[in-house]
Formats: C-alpha cells, structure tokens, sequence
C-alpha cells in the first residue's frame, strides 16, 4: 500500500460521480425551470389575452344587448314626437306658447320634454332642473351632436345614458323642429324601462370576470366621460384622469404599472361609438392583474425545482456513495488480498468478486502469485544450488596446491588461498586487506609491472614466470596466470592470480634443453656420418659398376680371341676351360648388375600414383615368355584391388616373385601358378603361390637376405638379390612381405603395399 | 703408348684409360678393317690436347676433326663429363660427334651427357660378343655411313 498523503482512488471516484450528478442535476433543473417558466408566462400570457378578449366581448354583448332594449323605447317616443311637432307648429313655432305640461299629458304623461335653441339652451322643459342649461358651454362635444340633429330631417334616438345634471339613467330622443330653430327632445325615465334591463349590467358582469380569474385584481370601466360605472360619485384622481384622457383621444389601450403595488395595469379602449347616436357609448375598461398570484406560482416554480435539485443531489451523492463503495470494495479487497501476500503470505487467495475485469485482475493476480511462488521456489533452489556450487569450488580451490589470489591494482589482497598463505608463510588472515608483493629480483620488477598494465579488456588474460626469493634468500621459480577484471569503464578493478613454484620444473626443463641440445648434436653428427656413408656407398657402387666389370670384360674379352687365335688347333679340354672362365664371367657379371639394382633400389625416389596390379602382373607374365618357353605352366590371376604404388617398382616385384615361381616349379607338370588378394580386417594382402619344391620354414628369414639362396646354383640358377629387391620395394612402399612354404608342396609370398594404419 | 706425333690426324679419337680395353677395342676395330686410322687418347687431358692442338699436340691442325670420338667417362685427371663439355662448348669441335662409351650405367651419367650434347651413350656389355658387336656397328656408322658437317 502506498502510504503517501493521497487521494484513494474511491475519493476520485465520488468526486468524479458527484461532479456528474451536479452537472446533471443542474442541468435538468434549470432546463426544466426554463421550459416551465416559459410555459407558465405563455399560460399566463394567454390567460391575460383571453380575460381582456372576454371583457370586450362582454362589453360588447351587453352594449348590444342594452340597445336592443334601448330602442325598444323608439317607437313610443316616435310617435311623442308627431305630437309634439304637431303641437309645436300649431303654435307657429313660437315655443313660448307650447303647454310642455299639456304635450306630455298628450302623449301619455311620462316622458319629459325639452325644447333645446340653436345656442344649446334648453329653452323650456318639464324637468325645471334643465332650464336654462346651456350645452355648448357644459356639453361642447353633445352641442355638436345636437347640431347635427337640428339640421337633419330624421328622428334620433339616443341611447339610456345618464343624465347630465343627476347622472340617474334615461333614454332620450331628439328630432329639429320643421324649422329647424330647435330640437326637441324627449326623456323617458327609469320607469319606462323594461325591468330585465338591470340584468345587463357591466359591473355584475366583470365581478363574474374577477371571481374566476386569479390574476386580475380588480376591474374598472370607465365611460368616456370618465364616470367609473356603479359608482356615480367617483371622482378620478389627476393621473387616472390624465390617463383616461389620453386613451379617450387615442383610442388605444395601454399599459402601465401601479407604483403603489407594482401591478400591472391595462387601460382598454372598447369603442362603441355609433354615428346615429349622439352619445359616445365607448368605454375605458382598467385591468388590475394580480402579479403577485404570478410572481408567487414562480416563485413555487423556483422553489419546487430547487427542491427537487436537492433532493436529486441528496439521491446522487447517496447513490455515487454506494456505487463508489460498490466498484472499490473489490479494489480494497484485493488490495487487502495483496498487502498479505506481499508481507509474505502467497497462500493468501484472492477474494473473489464480480465483474469481467475483476476475474481477469483475480486470474492474473493469481497466476502472478503462482509464478512468484514458482519463482521463489527457483530462486531457492538456484540459491542452494549456488551454495552448494559455491562451497564446492571454495573447497576446489581451497584444497589447490596452485596459489590462487585476487588483489587490487595497488597490490591490497582481497581474496587468498590456504596455498597461498602456506607457502608464503602467512595466515590468511593477515594478508587479506593487507597490501603484498612477493619479493622478486631487481631485473624482474619492470616487467612485471609493465606485464600487469599490459592487459586489456580485449586480452585480459595473462601469463609470466619470474623469479622470487625467499625471506631465505632462496631464488625460486614462479609462473602466474592472471585475469584482469575490468569495469564498465575498461579500468581494472582487480587481478585474479593462479600461480605455483615450478622451480623444479623449470630445473628439469633446462636439464631438458641440454639433453636435447646434445641429443641435436649427436643426430647432427650421425646425420653427417651416414650422409658421408651414403656418398662412400654411391661412390663405392659406381667403382662396382665401372672397375668391377672392367676386368670381366677384359677376361672375356682375351678369352674370346684366344679361342679365335687357337682355332682348330685346341684340344677340347682347354676348351672347356676357357668356355668355363667366360661363363663365371658372365656369372659375375650378373651379380655385380644386381648389387647395383638393390643398391639403386634403395636410393631412387618413390613415386607413387594409382596402379591396377592385376594388370601389372598379366603384363609381367607377358614378358616372362622366354622363361615359360616348354613348360605346362597353370596361371590363376584373381582380382587384385587397385592400390598405390610406384609402378615401375611394382612390376620388379612381380618380375622377380613371378620369376621365382616359375623356376621353382620347373619340375612339375604341370605346374600351377597363382596370383591373387586376401582382404583380412580391411586390410589388402596381395599373393603369389605356387606348387613347385618349396623350403624348409626354419630358413623363411633368410631368404629376403642378400646374396642368400636356399639351392645350389646347379639346381636353381641365382644370385639371391631378387627376392631383397623385392622385399626392399615392398619396404619402401610401407608394406609387409612374408612367406609361407613346405617343401616339396609350395611357396606362397604374401605382401601388402601400405603400412597397416593407412588402410582404409 | 707414344703416339705423340704433332701432325697426327685420325677419323676416330679413343678416350679410354683402360689398356685392357684399348687393346680389346683396337682389337674389334682390327677385325672390320677400322683400325687404320684410330687415334688413342690415355685420358682427358691428352684428348682435349689432342682436339684442340695443345700440349703435346701443339700445332696439330685442329680443322682435321676426327669423325667421331669414343669417350669413356672414368678418366684419371680430366674426366669424361669435362671433355664433353669442352668439346660441346666451343663452336670449332662442337660438331664432331661425341659417343660416349662406359661401363656406367648410372643415371645420373647418362642424363648429364645427354644434357652437355652428346650424340649415343653406349653401356659396355661384359660379354665380349656383344661387345664386340656394339663397337663394330658404331664404329662402321659413325667413320663410314655419317656424314658430318664441314
């Protein structure tokens, strides 16, 4: 465990979870307040649009509704009208002698009448009250409208408005006298009116509006003379007045706001001006609207979300901790699970968990365990092994006779053995750490030292023999064998030394070196003499080749011409004589030409090359016609295997052994001749065997002897160099020949043409 | 033993040491009728006084070239091989042919003269007849039937 001040990785993880869940939480929220706060303004928006739509509406339902049953009262009025024109003519138009009394009993009693001059001036009226009222003064915008009326031919009726001087409600009519000097006026009061007529009333109808609408506050309707409806006395106050005003010119609706409550306050214009009537009907409608019902349902809205957000980070961190503990516990506990094996304990098993990766971290972790255990086991075993190894070669070493060091180039010694110390008379002890040179002469110590820089990483290896002396002035001979053991740097860091004493070994070599020098010297000497013997020997068989025959000749010679000069005068017997004297000096003469061909035998160089000796031989026997000349000879020629030889030298030995052959079975007939090869243990022996008379094995050493025969020169003729030629070729060739014969059976001469160890 | 003559002349010069053999040749040459004109030189000094008219031979006229000289090899002082070289290495003598007659039958004899020019190396067989025969033939070829250059 790593025990550093850190965050765990479970505190990342929370972190990291709860960063998420905020960013969410946040986000959903405020995306969520927006959208609700979006859809609540438009409802809001909306509901306003609509209740102003339904108060028009309603406006204007009920002004239509309050005409029809205003001019349910024309028609009565109409005809008041008939009467009071008729009457007002057959006073030949002087209203100071119309009974207004009398008219309106006339007419049914109930309606007031007015006489109105073109000034404005009620002129005469049953209401007293209206007497002398002037209405281009009082009523500037009606005066127009009276006007009007004054100058056109029809009936006008008016709506039921409020009268001018007691506000109390009342239908009027107006028509111009013929004249047109006055108009007249009809008023029918409350009483007239149909009794239903109270149903359609504004105020009623906007409270219905205020009861289900939560975000209107109140609702005023004001007439375009700036009566508030239901409330006949109120007066306006300067700003309302102000405003009312504004809007009455206008014509539009506005919007302000309340600065005593900070509502919001619509002012609508309902126009319901009609050209036929004289009033403006039009009405000024203020909307109040509750914003503290909408600042409140948002402020719920915020209030709501904010609380969801909390409850929603509440849920988050409960659930980040969870699923932090969740994805670490395996984590801590195969952690736990490591700190135990790594104290030690590799039996610990891993604890197991869910998940994929946590099998597959639980395998590894377990198979790496296996290994380390496998490790271990190894490594422990490596160690004993090395232990072992190591008191091994520490005994190996230990029981050398050779001395064996390791010492730092400034000669401190790190490492002798028991040799070391014995013979130079020191406990091991002493020497490790010491710094020590064994004592040598003057004349050795530059090269030794010059010996020990000499090694390099490239020849780090290294031998010497010098001299030492003895605390006894002893002078001994050492030979050292020393490794240089380099760093990385090529610098040596420190010799390991295998030395011993070969003083004796060094006397016995010089013995050597002497023995040796005089061993040369007497090889020189002998050398010399059997060069001198070889030159003698050449020169001697050319004396024998010249001198030697030199008389044979000469005995020949004179023998000849003294038979020539002696002629037919020479008795047989003297004769035979000199035949006889030719003949020995052919003998002689045969004999010294033998000599010569073994002494030349061993003199001429041996070539050697590929030779077919069956071919040889049947070559040879070709060349021996003279000799088979009347003879039964049987010839058996075998196969005989290739070989190396000198053929020339081949084909003497053949000549003489076959030559022997057949004159060593002159008697018998017939006589059987063979000539072949063995092939004993790989080896190649060649063979000549005949059935002639033999010998007597007890002389088979002699007969290879110079000059050595076994018959009288009666019985066989000779001069018993052939068969040391032969055997000389043979030697020459690294060959062996022997014999095998009985008397009267047979000989058979065997030979091989290689030493033994170069058969194949 | 005293044919010291200067104004000697002969078709065929004997170098030979050996009297035995002298006589033996002389002898032969008797028998074919070539004796006539034989001149014997007792060893290699004298044949090459003789060849070049020195010595003893002071004055001989050396453009009277024998037809052939019978050389043997073992001479007592000059020997042989030395004649031979004298004779096959000046220009004047180097055309007279040179047989060499011995009883050598060494090698080494035989390729050296064979090297220093000479024109037959002839063995003396031991056996007078055949002897004999060798110097009757090689003396009739070399005085009667060779033509050599003048």
């Amino acid at each position: 465990m790593i025990k550093e001040k850190k965050w765990s990785f479970s505190n990342y993880l929370l972190l990291l979870i709860f960063i998420l869940i905020i960013v969410l939480v946040t986000g959903i929220t405020i995306g969520d307040y927006i959208i609700a706060k979006n859809n609540y303004t438009e409802n809001a928006d909306q509901i306003k649009n609509q209740t102003e739509r339904d108060i028009a509406t309603m406006i204007y339902a009920i002004d239509g509704g309050l005409k029809l049953y205003d001019d349910t009262l024309n028609r009565q009025m109409e005809e008041g009208f008939d009467i009071f024109r008729i009457r007002y003519d057959a006073s030949g138009s002087d209203p100071s002698r119309l009974d207004l009394e009398e008219i309106r009993a006339d007419i049914g009693g109930m309606p007031d009448l007015f006489i109105i001059n073109e000034s404005g001036v009620v002129i005469d009226s049953t209401d007293s009250r209206y007497e002398g009222f002037d209405f281009r003064t009082s009523e500037p915008q009606f005066f127009e409208s009276l006007t009007k009326i004054r100058y056109s031919e029809s009936f006008t009726p008016d709506r039921v408005v409020p009268d001018f001087l007691t506000g109390q409600l009342k239908k009027y009519a107006y028509i111009n006298s013929w004249d047109h000097r006055y108009v007249l006026a009809l008023s029918l009061s409350k009483e007239y009116f149909r009794e239903d007529r109270d149903t359609l009333n504004y105020t009623i109808a906007v409270n219905s509006i205020l009861q289900t609408n939560p975000f209107v506050n109140n609702i005023r309707i004001f007439t375009t003379g700036k009566e508030l409806i239901g409330t006949p006395a109120f007066r306006p106050g300067y700003a309302l007045n102000q405003t009312l005003e504004e809007i009455k010119i206008s014509k539009n609706s506005i919007q302000t706001t309340d600065p005593a409550s900070g509502n919001t306050v619509k002012y609508m214009y309902i126009d319901l001006s009609d050209e036929a009537c004289p009033t403006d009907m039009s009405l000024i409608v203020e909307l109040t609207y509750n914003d503290l019902v909408f600042q409140d349902t948002m402020n719920k809205i915020i209030f709501f979300h904010i609380f969801v957000a909390v409850i929603a980070l509440l849920c988050g961190t409960i659930i980040a901790l969870g699923v932090t503990g969740y994805l670490t516990r395996p984590l801590e506990d195969i952690s736990h699970d490591l700190d135990a094996i790594a104290q030690g304990d590799l039996d610990q098993p891993i604890s197991p968990t869910l998940g994929m990766e946590f099998e597959t971290l639980e395998q590894s972790v377990t198979y790496m365990v296996k290994s380390m255990k496998t490790a271990i086991f190894q490594l422990k075993e490596s160690e004993e092994r090395l232990r072992t190894s190591e008191e091994r070669y520490r005994a190996v070493v230990q029981s050398q006779t050779e001395f064996i060091a390791r010492f730092l180039p400034d000669g401190t010694i790190t490492f002798v053995n028991d040799a070391y110390c014995r013979y130079f008379g020191l406990s091991c002890e002493d020497l490790i750490g010491k710094k020590f040179l064994p004592h040598t002469p003057e004349k050795d110590r530059g090269r030794l030292s010059e010996y020990f820089t000499s090694l390099t990483p490239e020849m780090s290896f290294g031998s010497i023999e010098h001299q030492f002396i003895t605390p006894d002035g002893e002078v001994r001979w050492h030979q050292w064998n020393d490794l240089a053991i380099f760093d990385d740097n090529g610098t040596i860091i420190e010799y390991q030394s295998v030395g011993r004493d070969i003083t004796g070994a060094k006397l016995a070599a010089e013995e050597i070196k002497k023995l040796n020098e005089e061993l040369e010297r007497r090889v020189k000497e002998r050398t010399t003499a059997l060069e001198e013997a070889n030159r003698e020997l050449e020169s001697f068989s050319y004396s024998v080749s010249h001198d030697l025959r030199a008389p044979l000749r000469a005995i020949d010679g004179f023998s000849v011409i003294l038979l020539d000069m002696l002629k037919s005068s020479i008795d047989p017997q003297s004769r035979r004589y000199i035949e006889k004297i030719r003949e020995n000096t052919r003998d002689m003469s045969r004999l010294i030409e033998d000599l010569l061909n073994f002494s030349r035998m061993s003199r001429q160089s041996l070539l050697r090359m590929p030779v077919k000796p069956d071919e040889i031989a049947a070559e040879t026997l070709n060349e021996l016609r003279a000799d088979r000349q009347g003879r039964n000879i049987e010839f058996v020629i075998g196969t005989l295997p290739d070989a190396q030889a000198d053929p020339l030298l081949l084909k003497l030995v053949f000549s003489n052994l076959l030559t022997n052959a057949i004159k060593f079975t002159r008697d018998r007939d017939p006589a059987r001749i063979e000539i072949g090869a063995l092939r004993p243990a790989g080896k190649v022996v060649y063979f000549i065997r005949d059935n002639g008379v033999g010998f007597d094995m007890q002389y088979a050493n002699k007969i290879f002897g110079v000059f050595q025969r076994l018959h009288t020169g009666s019985e066989f003729e000779g001069t018993g160099v052939g068969l040391a030629i032969v055997q000389r070729i043979i030697h020459r060739h690294g060959g062996k020949i022997w014999v095998e014969s009985r008397p009267g059976e047979g000989t058979t001469f065997f030979f091989t043409l290689r030493r033994d160890h170069d058969n194949d | 033993m005293t044919m010291t003559d200067t104004g000697i002349s002969a078709d065929i010069l004997l170098v030979e040491d050996n009297p035995n053999d002298v006589e033996l040749i002389l002898h032969v040459f008797q028998w074919c009728n070539l004796s006539d004109r034989v001149h014997v030189a007792w060893n290699g000094e004298e044949a090459l006084d003789f060849i070049f008219g020195k010595g003893a031979y002071e004055g001989r006229n050396i453009d009277d070239r024998p037809k052939v000289i019978l050389l043997d090899l073992k001479l007592p002082k000059v020997d042989g091989i030395e004649v031979l070289r004298r004779i096959k290495g000046d220009p004047k003598t180097r055309t007279i042919p040179v047989v060499v007659l011995t009883s050598s039958r060494e090698d080494r004899d035989i390729i050296e003269t064979y090297n220093l020019g000479v024109n037959s190396y002839i063995v003396k067989p031991v056996q007078f007849d055949e002897f004999a025969n060798v110097i009757r033939e090689m003396g009739l070829y070399w005085k009667m039937i060779n033509q050599p250059p003048e």
